[in-house]
C-alpha cells in the first residue's frame, strides 16, 4: 500500500490540484500568526474518486494519522484520505462501500513522509458530510439543533 | 359533554380525598418519625402512617427545596414505604440556605394528600477539612472520543481516619452525562487511603449512577504536601488529570480581580479554550475581558456582558455564575480559597473546566515588567498536544527555547530545543498576549493573564515555595492549536538543584493505537538526585494508549536519568514499567524534556512522534511520619 502512495507522488497531486476548486474563502479571524495554519482552506482540492478500500483502524506500523482512512482511486492514481477519529465510529457512523463514487474536499498534506488528503467534506449519495471544521479539527458529533438548512451535515451518514 | 363534566367532577372530588372515593373516609397521612435535625450527610429514620387508604399503597417520600435536596430521589431509601414502615433519609451534603429542608410524605393513592416535617441541617460534628478537586480527560467510551470535566468538593475527617464525610460535584461530558443542575451530584461516602510516600487512592460514592463505576469514582492521588495533590481518575470508566487542594474559604470572593482559563470541547466535540481577566465588585458582579479559541476560530478581547455575577455559595463553597458570561450557558464554581476558584461548564451540550486565580494587590498595576524570566507549559486536556519551554524578557520582547509535540493532533513532527522569540503586551489589568516571531511548532499566539505575584499557580495554598509564586495563566490563541497552561517565574536553571522527593503527574495521548487519539494519565511519587529520577505510581491507561493493553496499574515505576542540555532544560529517556510479576504491562520508553522553574517545580513533556504527554513535577514536602500514622489508622478500620 505504501508503494502505491509513493507512486501517486507529486505529479498526481499536481494533477489533482488542476481540478481543485476552493469551496470558500478564508474566514476573517483575529490572526497574528507567524506560522501557516495547519489546515488552509485556500489550499483545498475537490475531486471525485472511487472508494477502493476503508482502513478503519490503522495499525501502529502503518504510521498513519489516527482514525479511519479511505483509499481512493482517481484518474491520477491512489489517494489516502484521512477521515479523522470520529467519522466511522459510533452508532451513526459513516459507512463506505468499495466501488462507491464519492466527492471529497480537503487539503493534501505530507504527514510522516506520506501524502494524505486531510478530508474536510465528503459528498456521497447526494449528501455532504462535514468531517473537519475549517481549521482541520475533526468533528466528533453533530451539534444539537444545528439548524443548518444546507445540505452540509455532521460526520454521520 | 355532560358526561365529561361529570368525570372531571369525580376526579376533582377524588383528588380532594373525599369519602366517596376512599370507601367512606378521607385518606390521611401523618409523619410519625423524623429527626428534628441532622448533620450534613447524616442519616435518620423517617416513617409515616396512612389512614383510610383502601389500596394500602403507602407514601412516597420527597424533599424540598430541590436546590438543597437534589433532583435525584435518592435522599430516601426506599423512596416509597407502606404505612408505618421506615425509610432512611440522607441529609444533603451542604447546609442549605435557611439551614433546613422539608421532607414530605405523599399518599400514593391520593397524591394530593401529604404531610411534611422540617429538618434542620447542621454542620458535621466530626472535624474535617474540605478539599476541592477538578480533572479533565477522556471517558472510556467505545463509540467515540468523549472528553469530560469534573469538579467538586469533599469533606475528609481530620481525626486520622480520613473518613469521607460527604461532598458534592459536577460531572459533565457535554454529550450524555451532565450532573443534574442546579444541585450536582451528592457524595455520600467513600474512602481515602494514603501510603507513606504520599500516594493515595480516593473513592467517592455519589448518587449519580452514570459516573465512575455505578456511581463510585476512584481517583489516584500523588500528594506534594498535606494540602495539595495531583489527581487522576483510576477506575477504568475514564481517565483524566487534575488537582486536589485544601479548601480555605467557602464564600464567593468580592472586590477583587482574577485571571482565568478553562478548556474543554464544544457541542461538536471540538476543542475550545477560554481565558481572560475579570473584576468582582462588592456584590460579586463580574466585569472583564475574555478570549476564546473554539477549534481554531479565535475571538479576542470580548467584554463580559453586564449582569454576570458569582452567585451565593453553599456551605461547601459551591456556587453558580448567574447571568451570561458569553462563553457558556451554565457555569458553576468551587471556592478553593480567597484567590483560587475551580470553574466548570455544566451545559449539557459542551464541557470545560479550569481555574480562576486572584491578582491580589497587583491588580491594576501590571505592565511588561511583570513578566520576567519564566518557564511555561501549554497544551493538555483535549488539545492533543503539549509544549514546554522557558524564556527571558525585556519588557517588550521575549526569547527562549521550547519543546513542542503536536504529532498526535495532526502528524507534525515534534520539535525539540526550538529557539523562540517574539513580542508581548501586558495591560495594567493583567490581560496580555505573546506573539511569536519564531514560533514553537504551531504555537505563535498565546493569551496571557497575570496572577497575584504571591500566588502559586500549581499549588494555590502553598506559600512556602516563594520562588514558585506569581506568573500567569495561558490560553492558546492559534488557529491550529487549542490549549491552556501557565507560566511561572524561573529562578533556578540548574538540574542538580532538583533534588529530593517529588510528586509528579502527566496527561498524554497517542494516535498510534489505530482507533483514534486516546488518553493515558499517571501520577506518582519519586526522587530526583543529580538528574537520576526514580518513582512509583499509578498508570491509568484504559485504552492501551501508552502500553498497548488496557490497564489500570498501581504497580507502575518510572525511571530515567536527566541530562542538562540547556540552562533549565534537561532530557531523559523515561522508562515506564510494571513492578509486579507477571507485569501489568510491558516496559515503554519515552523521550522526555523537563523545564525547571525552580528547585521545587518543573514542567515535562514527551516528544516522541505519535505520542505525547505533558505535566508537572512538584516538590514533595509531606511530613511522612504523620502520613504513616494516618495510614496505620486507616488499616485498623
Amino acid at each position: 500500500m505504501m508503494s502505491r502512495f509513493a507512486a501517486f507522488g507529486l505529479f498526481g497531486l499536481l494533477a489533482l490540484c488542476l481540478f481543485a476548486l476552493p469551496l470558500q474563502a478564508q474566514t476573517s479571524e483575529a490572526s497574528r500568526t507567524a506560522v501557516h495554519p495547519w489546515y488552509d482552506l485556500a489550499k483545498e482540492v475537490t475531486f471525485t474518486a472511487t472508494v477502493s478500500s476503508v482502513v478503519k483502524s490503522p495499525t501502529r506500523d502503518m504510521n498513519m494519522l489516527a482514525g479511519s482512512h479511505l483509499i481512493l482511486e482517481t484518474s491520477s492514481g491512489t489517494v489516502d484520505a484521512s477521515l479523522g477519529s470520529f467519522a466511522t465510529r459510533g452508532k451513526d457512523a459513516l459507512s463506505f462501500t468499495p466501488g462507491a463514487r464519492i466527492q471529497v474536499t480537503g487539503e493534501m498534506k505530507t504527514v510522516r513522509g506520506k501524502q494524505v488528503l486531510i478530508t474536510r467534506l465528503v459528498l456521497a449519495n447526494g449528501r455532504t458530510y462535514q468531517i473537519r471544521n475549517a481549521h482541520g479539527f475533526a468533528i466528533a458529533r453533530v451539534p444539537p439543533k444545528a439548524g443548518s438548512s444546507s445540505d452540509v451535515e455532521g460526520g454521520r451518514l | 359533554m355532560k358526561r365529561s363534566s361529570l368525570g372531571i367532577l369525580v376526579v376533582a372530588v377524588c383528588a380532594l380525598g373525599l369519602a366517596a372515593c376512599g370507601g367512606g373516609q378521607t385518606i390521611g397521612v401523618a409523619i410519625t418519625t423524623a429527626p428534628t435535625s441532622l448533620a450534613v450527610g447524616a442519616t435518620g429514620n423517617v416513617a409515616a402512617t396512612v389512614s383510610h387508604d383502601p389500596t394500602g399503597s403507602g407514601v412516597r417520600w420527597t424533599c424540598v427545596p430541590v436546590t438543597a435536596c437534589g433532583a435525584l430521589t435518592v435522599n430516601f431509601d426506599p423512596d416509597s414505604t407502606p404505612s408505618g414502615s421506615t425509610s432512611v433519609f440522607t441529609a444533603p451534603p451542604a447546609i442549605p440556605a435557611g439551614g433546613q429542608i422539608t421532607i414530605m410524605a405523599t399518599s400514593v393513592a391520593n397524591p394530593n394528600v401529604t404531610a411534611s416535617a422540617t429538618i434542620a441541617i447542621t454542620a458535621s460534628s466530626v472535624a474535617s477539612n474540605n478539599f476541592v478537586f477538578y480533572a479533565t480527560g477522556e471517558e472510556n467510551n467505545a463509540d467515540s472520543e468523549v472528553f469530560y470535566s469534573v469538579a467538586g468538593v469533599v469533606a475528609i475527617s481530620t481525626d486520622g481516619n480520613n473518613t469521607i464525610l460527604g461532598g458534592e460535584q459536577d460531572y459533565n461530558d457535554g454529550f450524555a452525562i451532565t450532573s443534574p443542575q442546579p444541585v450536582g451530584d451528592f457524595i455520600s461516602g467513600g474512602s481515602l487511603t494514603i501510603a507513606p510516600n504520599g500516594q493515595a487512592i480516593l473513592t467517592l460514592i455519589t448518587n449519580n449512577p452514570n459516573v465512575g463505576v455505578s456511581g463510585t469514582e476512584t481517583f489516584a492521588l500523588a500528594y506534594a504536601n498535606t494540602n495539595h495533590a495531583l489527581i487522576t481518575q483510576f477506575d477504568g470508566s475514564a481517565t483524566s488529570s487534575g488537582s486536589f487542594d485544601l479548601q480555605t474559604s467557602t464564600t464567593a470572593p468580592v472586590s477583587s480581580s482574577f485571571s482565568f482559563v478553562a478548556s474543554g470541547v464544544d457541542s461538536s466535540g471540538l476543542p475550545v479554550v477560554d481565558g481572560g481577566v475579570f473584576t468582582l465588585d462588592a456584590s460579586s458582579n463580574l466585569s472583564g475581558t475574555i478570549d476564546v479559541n473554539d477549534a481554531g476560530t479565535v475571538t479576542l478581547g470580548t467584554a463580559i456582558p453586564t449582569g454576570a455575577a458569582l452567585g451565593v455559595t453553599d456551605s461547601l463553597g459551591r456556587g453558580s455564575i448567574t447571568g451570561s458570561t458569553g462563553i457558556a450557558t451554565a457555569i458553576n464554581f468551587y471556592v478553593v480559597g480567597p484567590e483560587a476558584l475551580r470553574i466548570i461548564n455544566v451545559d449539557s451540550t459542551d464541557t470545560a473546566v479550569g481555574s480562576a486565580y486572584g491578582q491580589g494587590a497587583a491588580a491594576g498595576n501590571f505592565d511588561g515588567e511583570s513578566i520576567g524570566r519564566s518557564a511555561f507549559f501549554v497544551g493538555g486536556g483535549p488539545s492533543l498536544y503539549s509544549a514546554a519551554g522557558d524564556f527571558t524578557t525585556d519588557g517588550v520582547n521575549f526569547s527562549g527555547i521550547g519543546d513542542e509535540n503536536e504529532s498526535v493532533l495532526n502528524g507534525n513532527s515534534p520539535v525539540r530545543a526550538e529557539a523562540i522569540d517574539g513580542t508581548y503586551t501586558m495591560a495594567m489589568n493583567g490581560y496580555g498576549s505573546f506573539s511569536f516571531t519564531d514560533p514553537l511548532g504551531s504555537i505563535s499566539m498565546l493569551g496571557v493573564y497575570m496572577v497575584d505575584p504571591t500566588l502559586n499557580i500549581l499549588d494555590p495554598n502553598n506559600t512556602t515555595n516563594a520562588a514558585g509564586e506569581g506568573g500567569a495563566l495561558i490560553a492558546e490563541m492559534d488557529s491550529s492549536l487549542v490549549g491552556t497552561g501557565a507560566l511561572i517565574p524561573q529562578s533556578d536553571t540548574t538540574l542538580g538543584h532538583l533534588s529530593g522527593p517529588y510528586a509528579f503527574g502527566a496527561q498524554g495521548y497517542t494516535d498510534t493505537d489505530g482507533v483514534g487519539n486516546d488518553e493515558f494519565d499517571f501520577v506518582g511519587e519519586g526522587t530526583l538526585s543529580s538528574g537520576a529520577f526514580a518513582g512509583t505510581g499509578v498508570l491509568s491507561d484504559p485504552f492501551g494508549a501508552l502500553t498497548g493493553v488496557a490497564v489500570e496499574s498501581a504497580n507502575a515505576t518510572f525511571s530515567g536519568t536527566f541530562t542538562q542540555r540547556n540552562p533549565g532544560r534537561s532530557v531523559a529517556t523515561l522508562s515506564v514499567a510494571a513492578s509486579n510479576n507477571p507485569p501489568d504491562f510491558a516496559t515503554v520508553d519515552l523521550t522526555v524534556t523537563l523545564y525547571q522553574a525552580n528547585a521545587g517545580q518543573a514542567f515535562w513533556v514527551e516528544t516522541d512522534d505519535g505520542m505525547e504527554f505533558g505535566g508537572s513535577v512538584q516538590s514533595n514536602t509531606l511530613p511522612v511520619a504523620d502520613l504513616k500514622k494516618a495510614q496505620q489508622k486507616n488499616q485498623k478500620h
